[in-house]
Parts: C-alpha cells; sequence; structure tokens
C-alpha cells in the first residue's frame, strides 16, 4: 500500500520542477514520474499542474525547451535549466531551506 | 531575460506552431503513459482510458497552457481590434469625419505654432542656442503714437556700445548690402546679399567656417586688414560644385577680385534668419568702400548709420541691463541729419520737440524678429485661430464620440447582462478610440509635415523643418480628448443599471448634450469673426494690389528695372546713381524705346490744407488732408500717357524754385477748389522731411480716372529732384520684354558692379502680384471654410445625437400621426437655433476683431462691413441649416415599429 498522496504545498511546484531539471534535461512525461519516484510516491503531481508550471518557467526564462529524439524515434519536448533558472534554484533553496529549518525549529519547541 | 522574451514573441507571432507542439508534447506523455499501464498489463484500450483520466482534460490544459504563455491578453486585444475594425465599417463617416478632424487639428495647429516658433524663438540656423547672445536694435520711437520704427547704427555708436566691457563682451555690427558675384566659369552673376562684418562678427556668433581660414580675426574697430576677401555660405558652395579647391580662388565681386577664405558652416546665413535677412556672402566691413564704391567717411562719420549689432553679453549682465546702457549711448550718438529731421517733426507734432526719441534695446538673439506691431498683431491672429482649431477639433471629437456613445449604449447594455466586465468594456473602448487616434494623429503628421514642407518652399530656408515638441504637445491633446471622450460611454453606460439602459437605450445624457450645445453654439460664434477677419484681409490685399494695373494699356510695353545702386545717406547724390543715370540715357537712344523717366518715389506722408488766401469752395476747403509727396520726374505724365486737364507736366524747373511746383489729381483739386481753376493755387505742406518750401503751388491737374486708385489722391513734384535714382521706366513701341537682353548687356558693360535687381515689364510685375494676391486670399479663404467646415461637423454630430436620443420619441410621434415634415422641422428648428445664436453671440466678437484688424491696418478699408458680414453671417447659416438638415432628414426616415418596440 504506497503512501497516502499528500498535497502539494503553494508554489512548492516550481522548485521541485527546477531542482529536478537542473540534474538533467528531461522531458514531461518522465518529469512527472520522477517526482513520484523521487518523493518515494508522497507527492503526485497531475499534468493538469505540471505542464501550466512549465510553460509559466519557460516563459519566465528559467527554464528552455528543445525538440529532441526518444529512444524509440519520438519527437519529444526535453526541457533544461538556463542560467537564470539556476539563479532563482539557489536563491529559492536558500529561503527554503530558512523556512523549513524555522518550521521544523518551531515544531520541535512546541 | 532574452529567453522570456523569445518564448513570449513566440507565443504570439507563432501561435500555431506553438499550439502545435503544445498538442504533440500532450500526446507523446499519453502515449507513453499508456505504454507504461500497458508494461504493468492492462490492455491497450483499458491503458488509453486510464492514462487520459490520470492526464486530465486534454482541451482545458491547452487553454491553460495558452494563459500560462501571457498570450491571452494579446490575443483578446487582437480581438478587440477586429471587433473595432467592424464597428467602423459599420459606421463609416463618423470614423472618417474623427479622423479628419483630429488630423485638421493636429496638423493645423501644431504646423502654425511651430512656424510661430520658428520665426520667434529658434536662433538663426547655425548659430548654436545661447542665453549670453543677443541683438543690439536700433529703434526710432514715435511718442505722440507710439509707433517703432527700426533704424541702422553709425560706427561711431557701434565703437561706442563695445566700449562698455563691463556689460559686452564682445558687440558685431554689420551692414547688409545686395552684390554682384561673378565666379568667373561663364555662368550668369548672381546677385545675393551680402554682410559687410565686423573683425569679430563670427567670433562673436560663436560660428566657426566649415572650411578655410575664413576673415580675419579682431576687435569691433580693427583696422582694416590689406587684402579682399570673402566667406560663402555652404548653400552657394555646394551650388558652385561643392570643391574644396575654393578657397584660395578669386572671384568678382561688383566687379572687383576678391578672393574666398573660406566655406560658411552649413545652414549659417547671419545673425538673423529669413529670406529678407539671410546673407550668403561675408567680408570685412572694410571692403566696404571699395566694393560699393562708398567712402572710407562712410564708417567714421556719426551720420552713416548702416551696421546693425548683434553682441555677447558679459556674465551675470541682463537683458534689461544691457538695455539701460545702450539707451545712454543712443542719446548721444544721434545722428545729426536726424536731428534736424526730428526739429522739423516736432513741428508737424505741435511743436513738442521730443516727438522722436532715438533709442535701442537688447533683445536675446532670435532666428527673426524685427520691430512691427503689425508681426505682434499678425502672430496673435494666427495663434488664436490655431488654438480655435484645436479647441474647435476637440469639441467635435468629444462631441462625434459622445453621440456614438449613446447610440451604443444598447450593446454595451446586452455586453453587461451577458457578464462582460467593466474593465473589459473599457478596453474595448480605449482600443476603439485609440485606433481612430492613432489614424488621426498619423495622418495629422502627415498635414504637419506637408504644412511645414510647403511653408519651407515658400519661404526657401530649408531651416524650417518638423519641430516634435509641438507636435507632441498638440498630439497629446488632441489624441487624449479622443481617448477621454471615446471612453465616457463606457463609464457611463457601466454606471447605469442593465435593465434601465436595455429598456431606454436612447435617453439620459441630457447635461452633456447642453454642454455640447453651448460648444457649438461658441464654435459658430467664434467662426463667424474668423471669416469677417479674413474677408478683410483678402479685401485689403486685393485693393493693395488687385486690380492696380488691370487694363493698362501700357503694362506690357512699359519694363521696370530697378538696380542695386543704394544712396550713402538718404536723398544725397551718388556717384552710382549718376553712373546708373548714365546707361539709362544710353538705353534711352537704343532702337525702339520711346522715353525712359525715373520711377517716382513716395518720400513722405504730409498733410496738406489750402493756403488762406486761396480758399475755395471745394467740400474739404478746410479739410488737412494727410497724403503721400510722390518724388516725380519731369516728363513722368506723358510717358505714362496720363492726360493733363488743367495745367501742364512736370518740367526740369520745377526741381528748383522757392515754391514746390506741384501736379494733383482732378478729385483732390475739386475737393480743395470747388469748380474754380486750381491753376496757381498754394498748399500749405506740413512735412518732417521738409525743412524748406513748405508751400506748394498747383501747376498741373491731371485725370484721376486714368491712374490706378492708389496714386490718384496723391501729391506729385518735383521740387528737390526726389524721384528715384535706381529704378527706371522703360517705354517701348512695341513688347517691353524685347529691350530687356540689351539693357542687361549695356549695364553689364557700363556698371559691372551695380546689381540689376529686377527687370519686367509692368504686365509682368502685375501678373506676379495677382499671382500673391491670389496665394493669399486662397489660404485666408483656406482657412476660414476649414473653421467653417469643423463648425458644421460639431452641428452635425450635435443634431445627430438628438436624432438618435429621441428615437423613441420620434417613434411615437409618427405613430400618433406627426408628418415627416414634422419631425424634421422640429430638429431643423432646434439645430437653426443654435446657429443663430453662436452668430447673436459673435458678432460683438466680430465687431472686435474688425476694430483690431482696421486699427494695426491703418488704413480705410475698402469694404462695406456690413454687408460683408451679412453676407458671412448668411453663409454660416446656410452652411449650418445644411449641417443640421441631413441628420434631421434622417429623423424622418425612424420606423415607428421599430423605435418603439425596443421596450
Amino acid at each position: 500500500m504506497p503512501p497516502k498522496a499528500a498535497p502539494l504545498l503553494q508554489g512548492t511546484l516550481d522548485l521541485i520542477v527546477l531542482q529536478l531539471l537542473r540534474a538533467e534535461p528531461t522531458n514531461g512525461y518522465d518529469l512527472s514520474l520522477r517526482i513520484q519516484a523521487v518523493s518515494r510516491d508522497v507527492l503526485n503531481v497531475n499534468a493538469g499542474s505540471l505542464y501550466p508550471a512549465l510553460y509559466r518557467l519557460e516563459n519566465r526564462g528559467l527554464i528552455k525547451a528543445s525538440w529532441t529524439e526518444t529512444e524509440k524515434g519520438r519527437r519529444a519536448k526535453v526541457y533544461s535549466l538556463t542560467p537564470a533558472g539556476t539563479r532563482h534554484l539557489n536563491e529559492q533553496r536558500e529561503s527554503w531551506e530558512r523556512f523549513s529549518g524555522a518550521l521544523a525549529a518551531i515544531l520541535r519547541v512546541t | 531575460m532574452m529567453d522570456a522574451i523569445r518564448a513570449c514573441l513566440r507565443a504570439v507571432f507563432r501561435r500555431a506552431a506553438v499550439d502545435r507542439e503544445m498538442r504533440e508534447e500532450m500526446a507523446l506523455h499519453l502515449e507513453q503513459a499508456t505504454e507504461r499501464l500497458m508494461r504493468r498489463g492492462l490492455s491497450e484500450a483499458d491503458a488509453r482510458d486510464a492514462a487520459r483520466r490520470e492526464f486530465g482534460n486534454v482541451a482545458l490544459l491547452q487553454e491553460e497552457g495558452r494563459d500560462a504563455r501571457g498570450a491571452r491578453w494579446i490575443e483578446s486585444c487582437a480581438a478587440d481590434i477586429r471587433f473595432a475594425m467592424r464597428y467602423f465599417s459599420r459606421t463609416p463617416l463618423t470614423a472618417i469625419t474623427l479622423v479628419l478632424v483630429l488630423s485638421l487639428g493636429i496638423g493645423v495647429n501644431s504646423a502654425i505654432f511651430s512656424f510661430m516658433q520658428l520665426l520667434t524663438m529658434r536662433s538663426a540656423p547655425g548659430v548654436a542656442a545661447d542665453d549670453a547672445l543677443v541683438r543690439v536694435r536700433g529703434i526710432v520711437l514715435w511718442r505722440a503714437g507710439g509707433r517703432l520704427r527700426p533704424r541702422d547704427f553709425s560706427m561711431p555708436e557701434l565703437n561706442a556700445i563695445a566700449a562698455r566691457r563691463e556689460t559686452f563682451a564682445s558687440v558685431a555690427g554689420w551692414a547688409a548690402e545686395q552684390m554682384v558675384l561673378d565666379v568667373g566659369d561663364g555662368s550668369e552673376p548672381r546677385v545675393l546679399r551680402g554682410h559687410f562684418v565686423t573683425p569679430n562678427y563670427f567670433a562673436t556668433l560663436g560660428v566657426r567656417p566649415a572650411l578655410g581660414p575664413g576673415l580675419p580675426a579682431g576687435r569691433t574697430d580693427d583696422a582694416p586688414g590689406a587684402e579682399l576677401a570673402v566667406v560663402v555660405a555652404h548653400a552657394l558652395w555646394d551650388e558652385l560644385g561643392g570643391d574644396t579647391a575654393v578657397i584660395g580662388r578669386v572671384v568678382r565681386m561688383n566687379g572687383v577680385p576678391v578672393r574666398v577664405v573660406g566655406v560658411a558652416a552649413p545652414r549659417f546665413q547671419g545673425p538673423i534668419a529669413g529670406p529678407d535677412y539671410g546673407a550668403s556672402l561675408w567680408v570685412p566691413l572694410a571692403a566696404r568702400a571699395p566694393l560699393v564704391r562708398s567712402t572710407p567717411q562712410a564708417l567714421t562719420s556719426r551720420d552713416s548709420t548702416l551696421l546693425q549689432a548683434v553682441a555677447r553679453l558679459t556674465p551675470n549682465t541682463t537683458v534689461e541691463k544691457a538695455t539701460s546702457v545702450v539707451r545712454v549711448v543712443a542719446a548721444a550718438w544721434v545722428p545729426n541729419d536726424a536731428a534736424a529731421r526730428d526739429a522739423a517733426g516736432a513741428r508737424e507734432a505741435g511743436g513738442r520737440r521730443d516727438a522722436y526719441e532715438y533709442t535701442s534695446d537688447v533683445v536675446p538673439l532670435r532666428g527673426d524678429m524685427e520691430l512691427g506691431a503689425e508681426y505682434a498683431v499678425a502672430f496673435a491672429l494666427a495663434g488664436t485661430g490655431a488654438l480655435l482649431i484645436l479647441l474647435i477639433a476637440c469639441t467635435n471629437v468629444s462631441a462625434l464620440l459622445v453621440g456614438a456613445g449613446v447610440a451604443r449604449r444598447r450593446e454595451i447594455a446586452i455586453r453587461l447582462s451577458l457578464g462582460a466586465s467593466r474593465r473589459r468594456l473599457v478596453r474595448q473602448l480605449v482600443t476603439e478610440s485609440s485606433l481612430i487616434a492613432l489614424a488621426g494623429g498619423a495622418l495629422g503628421l502627415m498635414t504637419y509635415w506637408s504644412i511645414i514642407r510647403l511653408l519651407a518652399w515658400e519661404f526657401g530656408d530649408p531651416g524650417i523643418g518638423p519641430d516634435l515638441v509641438t507636435v507632441g504637445f498638440t498630439a497629446f491633446i488632441a489624441l487624449g480628448t479622443g481617448v477621454v471622450f471615446g471612453l465616457s460611454p463606457a463609464l457611463h453606460a457601466t454606471r447605469l443599471d442593465v435593465s434601465n439602459a436595455l429598456k431606454d437605450a436612447g435617453g439620459g445624457a441630457t447635461s452633456r448634450s447642453r454642454l455640447q450645445r453651448a460648444f457649438i453654439v461658441a464654435q459658430i460664434g467664434l467662426t463667424q469673426p474668423l471669416l469677417v477677419g479674413l474677408a478683410m484681409v483678402i479685401g485689403i490685399t486685393m485693393s493693395e494690389f488687385g486690380s492696380a494695373r488691370v487694363g493698362d494699356p501700357l503694362a506690357d510695353r512699359v519694363t521696370r528695372i530697378n538696380f542695386g545702386a543704394r544712396g550713402e545717406s538718404n536723398g544725397s547724390p551718388n556717384a552710382n546713381h549718376a553712373r546708373v543715370r548714365d546707361v539709362m540715357n544710353r538705353v534711352a537712344r537704343l532702337p525702339g524705346v520711346e522715353r525712359v523717366v525715373p520711377e517716382p518715389a513716395g518720400f513722405d506722408v504730409a498733410n496738406f490744407r489750402v493756403h488762406a488766401a486761396d480758399r475755395g469752395s471745394g467740400h474739404r476747403a478746410e479739410e488737412v488732408v494727410r497724403t503721400q509727396l510722390e518724388g516725380t520726374a519731369p516728363g513722368y505724365f506723358a510717358f505714362q500717357n496720363i492726360p493733363m486737364l488743367l495745367g501742364r507736366d512736370l518740367v526740369a524747373d520745377d526741381t528748383a524754385g522757392r515754391d514746390m511746383a506741384v501736379v494733383i489729381g482732378s478729385d483732390l483739386a475739386r475737393g480743395f477748389w470747388g469748380p474754380v481753376d486750381p491753376i496757381g493755387k498754394r498748399l500749405e505742406v506740413a512735412s518732417r522731411r521738409l525743412t524748406g518750401g513748405t508751400t506748394a503751388v498747383v501747376v498741373g491737374v491731371f485725370d484721376t480716372t486714368r491712374v490706378p486708385t492708389r496714386g490718384a489722391g496723391r501729391v506729385y513734384t518735383a521740387h528737390g529732384a526726389r524721384w528715384r535714382k535706381d529704378a527706371y521706366l522703360i517705354r517701348m513701341r512695341g513688347p517691353g520684354t524685347a529691350i530687356v537682353p540689351s539693357v542687361r548687356q549695356l549695364a553689364r558693360a557700363a556698371i559691372p558692379d551695380i546689381p540689376i535687381y529686377r527687370i519686367a515689364t509692368l504686365e509682368q510685375i502685375a501678373r506676379r502680384e495677382r499671382r500673391d494676391v491670389m496665394l493669399v486670399s486662397a489660404s485666408a479663404s483656406g482657412g476660414g471654410l476649414l473653421a467653417l467646415l469643423l463648425a458644421s461637423i460639431g452641428l452635425y454630430g450635435v443634431v445627430a445625437l438628438a436624432v438618435r436620443q429621441r428615437h423613441r420619441e420620434i417613434g411615437i410621434r409618427v405613430a400618433l400621426g406627426a408628418r415627416p415634415r414634422q419631425v424634421i422641422t422640429m430638429f431643423f428648428a432646434s439645430g437653426l437655433r443654435l446657429s443663430v445664436l453662436g452668430i447673436v453671440l459673435g458678432l460683438p466678437l466680430s465687431v472686435v476683431a474688425l476694430h483690431l484688424l482696421t486699427s494695426s491696418f491703418g488704413e480705410r478699408v475698402p469694404l462695406n462691413l456690413p454687408l460683408v458680414g451679412a453676407a458671412i453671417a448668411a453663409v454660416v447659416i446656410a452652411v449650418a441649416s445644411l449641417a443640421t438638415w441631413i441628420p434631421a432628414r434622417r429623423a424622418a426616415g425612424v420606423d415607428p415599429l421599430v423605435a418603439i418596440r425596443v421596450e
């Protein structure tokens, strides 16, 4: 029995996508699988949120898309991080770490 | 950042491709998900279904994807524009009128203002704007009349001004003179305006030559250099081929060899721009004596006034302070002959010795600014006209837009009830008004540009160019009006209760339409004085030049020739005049020539009254008649074939003698003496130009009907030989043009240094003047018609609006049996009421305008003013009626069923 899927915290999807794309350029489907796998099935991101997020990020210039071929010879759109995206990710990670640290501390105290 | 922009642009312009890619990407996602599920053992159909379920609604997702790309608003903007285009194509007349009104308002207004600004504010071309640069102007102030007349400085006065070093860092002067330039390439010599300049002229203006060393520099009063040198204008240099080898070349000016030492900076034409002031040649002041055959004394005598001046102020010196300094200098250097004339003038003015004041002032150096109240009046007139046009344009735009808005109230209500947000509606309307504004603005710019090009061409000044600040300001006002008033229906309609608006699509907005009615009344009120003023301008131009020589049988046989042989000071004999006279004597002996006579010179306007001992019975016997005294050469009337009714023509003996022998017109003679023979009768002359001989004796009376109107009332005398020495009339047996080549040849051989300014038959001159009259009249009437057209458009808009607003009422009236004629009359009468009200309110304004014009032109206006006023009022009423009738007629076409069914 897989653990119950946790609701995604607001605004964290962008951070997840950027973090995963930093590891390697990926297409949309693989990205959704990877989110599930890395979070050990805790996070389940459906296509309805993933694709708008991707387009939003692309629009902001944080990621860029290019067309490549899959092993089976299908055209696939692969997203990768831009330098601006890398910078943005670093900033967001820092603030996330501060935030989660603070949250953890609060939860420990009370 | 660049990536983001690129993505956005791609989303907008390559929408189809982006959508295709999005579909492909999502299809791949589904396929991969299906494959994965199949690997887990599902059948292909089940796997596909499951994948789809998991994926969600593809179409919705694509929409969201598009939203995420930010292309949405641009797409809806495009939709707005498409809708606006459809709307305009349904009401093309309104759209076209709006665009035209806007473009006229923007184009004409900014053209007038930039031209005025150009003339008054801008520094001359090629001269850098500099607050320290000033013009020192000599002024003769007539205290009694408060009138100003420009005067020139003498060299001693200029030096005295330059000596005030605490005020002026440097003072430069120049004497303008027409010169004949022969570049020696066999082409026809050019007659050009040259400036004889003090050695610090260029340094004071801060202008460097574009080529060559330029004139030797120095101080205001530095000693003359040995060599004759000239700097030529850049435009002239271009005309001559633009060869750098021109430096050092020797050209002939007035027949004297002069070395070219420089080419002036591009567009530089001296401190004052404009066709009447700009120079093409610059020569040291010291070279003036040999070039124009003047004496060196011309530069030392206080009576020899020939210089204009610019100066550079010392730091912290204000224009006011400098003015007070030059005033003091001016008082010390009044020319001797001017002082004598002043005394005579004082006699005329009733013994007040201080009637004239010789003074100076200092003003910032601007492009073109001569003294003269007539300039101020013309400028005020043009400026008011321009503002009026802008005001009218804005009012009309608002009237039309609000009218259109009222007509759309139902449409807006429907959109609101279908759930359109207020913001969305406002955006739609802003899109529409911006489109109109853009089209109007573009057309307005084109109008502006063509007017400016036309002016530049007309004035021959390439420096007249677009002035973006003025255009920007005007466009801002006009376009702003468009957008704001375009919005008003949205703001109004969206505030309304939807169901109310749906039911009562026509009503409301009465306070707004009342305001508009007021605007229309004001427009018509203002149009009328404008038209009256223009009619008067036309009338004056026509009477000044028009009919002057029409029907003169001599016109084609008489050639007028005008030499550039100015006297050193007024009236004094001059070597050049004698040389011109010799040439003309030789011309008189050429075959085909009947007679040669110097042209008369109107040298003074004097007061005449009948001598106490000779008083007759004419209706002006007691009157002081103020008219022009014409210095006329002996034989002039015989030359012109003007018959003497009594007495004789002027003869050589008349030039001397104690009393002044005069010839007058038959009308004047009858006015003074009635039926009594006027020959031998005396007149008392009061004139500030005449220091002696103030009694005139009538020796001849000519037939007034045989001379042009403007010459009929004048007094002609040969006394003192005051006719023109530089302009002659040549009468031929055949066509006058035949003599032109031989005269030119003769003059060029005998007096190469004296240019022929103009040579043409009277017929040609009259034709040119007539053309000028036509031009002035055409542009004046064009302006008047424009104002009338704009006012009519406004009237049309208001009446059309009223018809639309009262659509339902008309329907009910027609349903209850009103005849179309009655309906038309109802609206027609209301429109007519507005125009009549406007005309009545405009009357006092017309009177004021007329008064202003008459006083500034200082002449009796040759028009029957009440008649002209009535005619113009009639025209305004007629045009206004037409503008009212067209929309009023539309009211009759209202179908009662349609109109009432609205509920």
